[in-house]
């Protein structure tokens, strides 16, 4: 089975969040929101290409507008296999964790 | 009247669309000033209230008030001057261009373009700037990492070793 890095993990969970609006600035802005840290921009992109070629994401070239200097945006979306995966990665991280105690964790 | 600190105002328009506010200072004397090349648009009532508000705290007389607006082409070139520096750096610009793979390239340029013209209106230019060179430092590892594994340079690397080790 194949198996997703924390990063990969939560850039697929900010795109299902902001799912059909998922791109690069809204995923920045989820992130810096939930996790309450910077991720680079470049960063996001080079996670999101890995998901491309494992076929866990799809993007999708949007309209260009005047407050990108006329730059595309580009949508990306979790196909089914992304989402089994993602699934499965995140069940087995939920077992792991099941029945432990960590100080300072939420209940 | 209109009250500014201790001081009362009142306006009156002339014929040819000009504005005569009458300035009663703290003092008690009063003061007629005559204001010109006032705009017919929303800013008008905006600038009459300043006005009567500079004549009020720089406390002399004789004021007389001509403003001169801009004309078109003048408008046109400070708002193109406006346009150019709001742009984001062309040197942060140009790293990203070079380091990004050729498929999201202009995607991220986009993105980033998109978060500076928000951080101007948030924060403004000097800190949006700032912001946009952070963004492209941070981006640099990552952005190189990728570089280099598209140029295969580890696998040249790793061969060019093998030969040299005779394996």
């Amino acid at each position: 089975m194949t198996t997703l890095k924390q990063t990969e993990q939560v850039v697929m969970l900010a795109i299902l969040r902001k799912q059909p609006d998922a791109y690069g600035v809204s995923i920045h802005e989820e992130l810096k929101k939930r996790l309450d840290r910077e991720v680079p921009i470049a960063t996001i992109y080079a996670t999101l290409e890995n998901l491309e070629k494992k076929g866990f994401v799809k993007g999708k070239q949007g309209e260009a507008t005047a407050e990108r200097g006329g730059r595309a945006k580009m949508f990306f979306e979790i196909t089914g296999k992304g989402q089994a995966t993602l699934n499965a990665s995140l069940s087995a991280l939920d077992r792991l964790r099941a029945h432990t105690k960590v100080a300072g964790a939420m209940a | 009247m209109n009250k500014i600190e201790d001081a009362e105002w009142d306006m009156s328009e002339t014929a040819s669309g000009e504005v005569l506010l009458v300035v009663k200072h703290a003092d008690g004397k009063t003061e007629t000033v005559h204001v010109a090349g006032l705009p017919e648009d929303s800013e008008r009532n905006e600038m009459i209230y300043r006005t009567a508000q500079s004549v009020i705290i720089h406390h002399h007389y004789g004021h007389r008030v001509v403003y001169s607006m801009p004309t078109r082409d003048e408008a046109a070139k400070i708002n193109a001057k406006e346009e150019e520096t709001m742009a984001p750096p062309p040197l942060a610009e140009l790293i990203i261009s070079c380091l990004a793979p050729e498929n999201t390239a202009q995607a991220q340029l986009g993105d980033l373009h998109e978060m500076f013209e928000s951080n101007v209106a948030r924060l403004g230019e000097r800190q949006a700037r700032r912001k946009y060179w952070m963004q492209v430092a941070s981006s640099l590892l990552p952005l190189l990492w990728q570089w280099i594994k598209r140029i295969g340079l580890i696998t040249m690397l790793v061969d060019y070793l093998r030969s040299k080790i005779g394996l």
